[in-house]
Formats: structure tokens, C-alpha cells, sequence
């Protein structure tokens, strides 16, 4: 396979002194970089070639260096350290609409963001009619000023713009929720097209996106390379880091926990007043592979763990949990209240108690989910709430299967009788 | 190399006429004269300059009272005014002008030289009508049509040339000084009373003559008087000599642009 990008140890800091005049010389006479002045590293030491006709996906948490790196590799920004090389023509999702002057027209705003990639068009060329054809924009709307237009139509019409200008590489940077559903649907169709072809490199928070997208997935944290490697692999790797507390509290902060155990620390936790209940841990552990997870997929046989430690004495408590999808919708939960209603559990001040719930995983939508735990004492009607944590917990169902709704089906058969006409 | 840029400018080519459009029609978008101003606006700058300068200040040049002599200072005002605003609006709008194209500049590789390229061509542009409008009340109070005329069209060439070289320097100072903004302020001020706008290139005394030629307008507006309101042809020596200092300047200051545009995007 050919090398479409080639980079090698790129690397990328900013001054943090934020005095532009010392650049200003430093580039003005070509002086050395002063090594001692504080400096932001963003980027260090990424190595890594994306091939002809890959769809490759990066992941990352919020500031890793995503989009450094793909400024970089478009241009726009120029790099500290490394060389890169790139073989064909990019065009980047990074600045839907950027180039758009409110005051000029549909048709006018086409035509000049082709011309910043180097494309000449006419309002009779084929290419302008795709662009127009899939933006599904309305004609009487071309000839009025984009600053009429509303933010989905402007999106839609410069993601027409990008994809329709003959790249060979297409830079996707968290853009394929631009429009409707219909869009949408027409972007991933094309996407899923133009990989024959191109070379795609996505960037997406979505994990299930770039599961279903991409064959080659490089995970970015902390502005090196963590994993390169196949979708799951990496994407498990990932989503274990965001999720798992112990590990993101050690390389982010570099805080020591003095806390009994891992206790989840960014996580939005309401507390009774008399401060009876601490949450210790919250892990979904996968009951065939023995390991903890935060990828799940239909009929997968999972086991939440709810750890908790007593400060004062309780009697009847009640420990349960909700799962919400990204809408903050109920999806379904459980709790401990029936199966202790006859024997109901108390505890006293340094006691722990471990909660499993096991249940099977529904088939659900793809997508990220969230996980609430809450503690509580008395009845299923009449009880007092010690401990609700919002968001203990996310996972995001990986599993590429089609559904509609928020429930999928467990079919069980599914027949087309035909009656042939007499 | 040289074959490079040459393809390299042929490529983009057409993004910068796009973008002298773009300019050009944007002084007017939502205007209800909408490109007409570009007429009435030296016509009334024209206008109330005459008055103020020929009624209240009482300024005489030529033979006095007689209309002749009012539409002469009239003529040799609008020169200087013309080349004077060539240059001030060059400055002015040169200093904001990446500063505010920051959000495509950051996202986009692409060539940002055609931005002050466009600038000038705009600014160039802008000049056209009052200078059609001098030629015209030259035709019909002063000599009638002369050849001498074509000048103008020679004069714009180093006019460009200057104009681009400071719009180079001074976008791309903006945005590591935030403050050149306000030096340029005072600057075009400073700049509008050095320049003979208001009074003939003769009354500058014999001791700063030289200092006096350094200024890039001072050339422009000479030759624009000798050609619309002269009887001799302008200095044609004095015009390549202009062109030549110019090229060098352009030059110059291509280099330094072209050295801190790498830290364009870092710095915005």
C-alpha cells in the first residue's frame, strides 16, 4: 500500500510566556527556539503513516492534540519538531463555514471557498451542481446571503463544498452530526463511497462512529501516541482510560489519592447532609472474559459492581442504579429492594458493602450510555436517598447492529407469505 | 524554482480575483446606492474640499478670483487628496486586515499573499473615479485633452508596488503589535501634512528636500498635478526612479512577510 501521509516525530509546543514579540524575532532573524521558556507541549513525537485508500480514525479525550495534529497536516499550522509529507490533495472538515462572508450570496460563497482549494468553478459546472445536489439546498436560496441562512444549511452546504472538491484525502474533524438525519445518512453513504478511493482520516468523540467507519484507529492522549491498531483493540483501550478513574486521575492530575480506594472524583455525586455513604467504586466487569469493560454489545452477560463504604449506621438500605442514554433518558434499572425485602441489610460505620447486579445487556442503539448509582434507606415507596451519583459510570454499546427506536428486537421469526393472484 | 512560483501564482490566480471581487463588492452589499457611491463619494469629497479650502480658509493658487482659478485649486487639491487617500486607506485597512480574516487564516492552508495583493488591487480600484473625474475637469477648464494623460495609467504600476509593500509589512506586523493599529492611526494623520495634499512640493524648504522625497507620495501627487493641471509632461526619470525604489522595497518587505507568515496561525 502507498503512503497517502507520512509523519514522523512531529511535534508541536506553544509559548506560554503569550508574548508575541519574542516570536516576532525569533522568526524575523530565524533564532533558535529558547529552549527554557515555558512551553505547552501538544504534540510530541507522533510517527505514523495513513495509507492510500484507509479510513483511519483518531480518538482522544478533550485537548489531547486531535486538532493540532490535523492542523498540522493541513497546513494551517506549522509544526515544531518532524517532518511530514503528504501525497495528494486535502481538504478538511476543520473549518465548515469558516470561509463564508455572511453578506454574499449561496452561489457567490461557493465559489470562492473551491477557489481557496484551488478550484476554479463556474456556476454551469458539473461540480457546481453536486455541491449544489447534495447540500439539498433549495435554489431560491442560493441567490440570497448566507447570513439568512440557518446554521444547519450553512454546515450543510460547506460540508457539499469539501467533499465535493476532488480531494484525495478527506479531514473530518467531529462534523458528520452537521444536519438532519437524511443528511447525515447521505454524508456516511458518501463516506462509506469515497473510501474505495480516498484516504479518510475522521476525528470523533463517538466511538461507535469510528467503530463502524474506520479500519485503523489512533489513539492520541496527552499529545502522544498511545495505541494504533484495530478499531476495537484501540477503542476498548480508550474508552477503559476515559472511563476508569485510578488511571486518568494518575496521568492527568498526578494527584495522590488519599481516599480508602478509587473513588470516583469527577463525577457528579449528591450526598444526604449526614454524610452516611461514601461511593468507592463503580465498575461493569464482563462475566465471560473476567475483566472490567466499558464497551458492552447485545446479550453480553455483564456484572455491575457497586462498592460502598457506611459511615454511620444504616438499616434497610437499598442500593440501585439507572441506565440513561446520552438524552438523559431512562432506560432501565434495577435495585436490591426486593430481593432483601423479607432479610433487609443494615450496616455500621466502616462496614463495605459490594453490590452485584447482573443482567443480561439489552439489545440497544449504539452509542454512549450512562450510569447512575444511588443508595438509599427504607422501601421501594417510602425511602430516604443517602447517595445518588449521576454519571458513575459510561459505557458505550459498540455493537454494530441495526435498530430503530431505543429497544431493539429479539426476533424471533420474520416471514413475507405471498398470495399469488388467481 | 522560479517555474514553481510561476505555477503556484497561476493557481491562484483566480482565487485572488475572487477575492478583489469579494472586496470590492462588500463596501457596497446592502447599500441602497449601492456602487454608486463610488461616484458620489469623490464627488462630494470634491465638493466640500473646494469650499472649505477656496470660500472659508480663502486659500488662493493660480489667478485669483475668477471660476478658472477655484476649479484649478479644486483640480490640485483632488490630486493630492486621491493619492493621500490611496495610501491612508492602505494603512488603515492593512493593519486589521489578517487580524480579521484570523478564523480562515488558523483553519486553512492557503496562500494568505493574496490577501494584501487584494488590498492594494482594491485600494487601486478605488482610485479610478476620482481620477476619471480629474481627467474630466481638466478636459473641459484647463488644457483639453492631452496625450500627456496615459501618465496616469504608467503612475499606477509603482503605486501598486509601494501600496503593496507597506500592506505587506504592516498586516503582518499587526498581528504579533497589536498596538501598530494605533501608531498607524496617528501615523496616516502625521503622514496627510508631510504629504504636499494641501500645498505645492515648491513651498518645501531647500534643507528637507531630500527627507521630503522619501516619502512615496510625494512622487505621485508631483507627477498626477503636472499631468492634469501642467503644461509640461510629468518627470518620466523621476517616475522610473520611483518604480525602480519601489521594486526593492517590494523586495524587501516580501521577505519579511514571508519570514513571519510561519507564525501566522501561532499567533493569531
Amino acid at each position: 500500500m502507498s503512503v497517502a501521509i507520512s509523519l514522523s516525530k512531529i511535534g508541536k509546543s506553544f509559548s506560554l510566556s503569550n508574548n508575541p514579540s519574542r516570536n516576532y524575532f525569533q522568526l524575523l532573524f530565524n533564532l533558535k527556539k529558547n529552549k527554557n521558556s515555558e512551553k505547552f507541549i501538544a504534540l510530541n513525537d507522533i510517527t505514523f503513516n495513513i495509507f492510500k485508500g484507509e479510513a483511519l480514525g483518531i480518538v482522544g479525550s478533550n485537548g489531547s492534540g486531535k486538532s493540532t495534529l490535523l492542523k498540522i497536516i493541513c497546513g494551517a499550522l506549522e509544526q515544531s519538531e518532524g517532518v511530514y509529507q503528504v501525497d495528494g490533495k486535502i481538504a478538511s472538515l476543520l473549518e465548515l463555514g469558516s470561509v463564508f462572508n455572511p453578506e454574499f450570496t449561496g452561489t457567490e460563497n461557493v465559489r470562492l471557498a473551491a477557489a481557496i482549494y484551488g478550484l476554479k468553478i463556474q456556476t454551469n459546472d458539473p461540480t457546481y451542481n453536486k455541491i449544489i445536489d447534495f447540500s439539498g439546498l433549495d435554489p431560491y436560496y442560493l441567490s440570497m446571503p448566507v447570513k439568512t441562512y440557518s446554521s444547519g444549511m450553512m454546515l450543510r452546504l460547506a460540508f457539499s463544498i469539501i467533499i465535493n472538491i476532488k480531494a484525495d484525502i478527506i479531514i473530518v474533524d467531529e462534523a458528520l452530526a452537521v444536519g438532519d438525519a437524511y443528511f447525515n445518512q447521505k454524508c456516511i453513504d458518501f463516506f462509506k463511497d469515497f473510501k474505495k478511493q480516498g484516504t479518510l482520516v475522521l476525528v470523533s468523540h463517538s466511538v461507535g462512529t469510528i467503530q463502524s467507519m474506520c479500519s485503523r484507529v489512533v489513539w492520541i492522549e496527552g499529545g502522544s501516541i498511545q495505541k494504533i491498531g484495530s478499531p476495537k483493540e484501540v477503542i476498548e483501550q480508550y474508552t477503559n482510560y476515559l472511563f476508569s478513574v485510578k488511571e486518568r486521575i494518575k496521568k492527568q492530575r498526578g494527584v495522590k489519592n488519599n481516599r480508602p480506594n478509587n473513588i470516583v472524583e469527577n463525577i457528579d455525586i449528591w450526598k444526604s447532609e449526614d454524610n452516611s455513604v461514601e461511593l468507592v467504586d463503580v465498575s461493569l466487569i464482563d462475566k465471560v472474559e473476567k475483566i472490567k469493560t466499558s464497551l458492552v454489545s447485545s446479550k453480553m452477560k455483564v456484572s455491575l459492581k457497586v462498592e460502598l463504604l457506611i459511615k454511620s449506621k444504616l438499616n434497610e438500605i437499598i442500593v440501585g442504579f439507572y441506565l440513561k442514554d446520552k438524552n438523559g433518558l431512562n432506560i432501565f434499572g434495577d435495585n436490591t429492594f426486593v430481593k432483601y425485602l423479607r432479610e433487609p441489610i443494615s450496616a455500621f460505620a466502616g462496614d463495605r458493602l459490594i453490590c452485584n447486579f447482573e443482567f443480561i445487556f439489552p439489545r440497544m442503539p449504539l452509542g454512549d450510555y450512562i450510569i447512575s448509582v444511588a443508595c438509599a434507606t427504607g422501601s421501594q415507596l417510602d425511602h430516604e436517598i443517602k447517595l445518588w451519583a449521576h454519571n458513575a459510570l459510561s459505557i458505550s454499546n459498540i455493537e454494530n447492529h441495526f435498530s430503530v427506536g431505543l429497544v431493539g428486537l429479539d426476533s424471533l421469526d420474520c416471514t413475507i407469505q405471498k398470495v399469488l393472484k388467481k | 524554482m522560479a517555474s514553481k512560483i510561476y505555477k503556484n501564482t497561476l493557481r491562484w490566480f483566480p482565487l485572488l480575483l475572487l477575492i478583489v471581487k469579494r472586496d470590492f463588492f462588500k463596501q457596497f452589499k446592502g447599500s441602497y446606492i449601492g456602487l454608486g457611491w463610488m461616484i458620489i463619494v469623490p464627488i462630494l469629497y470634491l465638493i466640500i474640499y473646494t469650499f472649505v479650502f477656496t470660500e472659508i480658509f480663502n486659500v488662493r493658487w493660480g489667478n485669483a478670483e475668477d471660476v478658472n482659478g477655484k476649479i484649478n485649486f479644486a483640480l490640485f487639491l483632488f490630486c493630492g487628496l486621491t493619492i493621500f487617500n490611496f495610501y491612508s486607506t492602505i494603512i488603515s485597512s492593512g493593519c486589521n486586515q489578517l487580524i480579521s480574516q484570523r478564523s480562515t487564516i488558523i483553519k486553512i492552508a492557503f496562500p494568505v499573499i493574496v490577501l494584501p495583493i487584494g488590498l492594494t488591487l482594491n485600494s487601486l480600484i478605488a482610485t479610478i473615479v476620482p481620477i476619471i473625474l480629474i481627467a474630466l475637469l481638466s478636459i473641459i477648464y484647463v488644457d483639453g485633452f492631452s496625450f500627456n494623460f496615459i501618465y496616469a495609467l504608467l503612475l499606477s504600476f509603482p503605486m501598486f508596488l509601494s501600496g503593496l509593500s507597506i500592506v505587506l509589512i504592516v498586516s503582518a506586523t499587526s498581528i504579533f503589535f497589536r498596538d501598530t493599529i494605533q501608531i498607524a492611526r496617528v501615523f496616516v494623520t502625521f503622514l496627510m501634512f508631510i504629504s504636499p495634499v494641501f500645498y505645492p512640493s515648491t513651498s518645501i524648504p531647500e534643507k528637507y528636500i531630500s527627507l521630503f522625497y522619501i516619502n512615496p507620495l510625494v512622487i505621485p501627487i508631483k507627477s498626477l498635478r503636472s499631468i492634469f493641471l501642467g503644461t509640461e509632461p510629468p518627470s518620466v526619470n523621476s517616475i522610473i526612479i520611483y518604480c525602480f525604489i519601489s521594486l526593492i522595497f517590494l523586495l524587501l518587505s516580501l521577505i519579511y512577510f514571508l519570514r513571519l507568515k510561519r507564525g501566522f496561525a501561532d499567533s493569531l
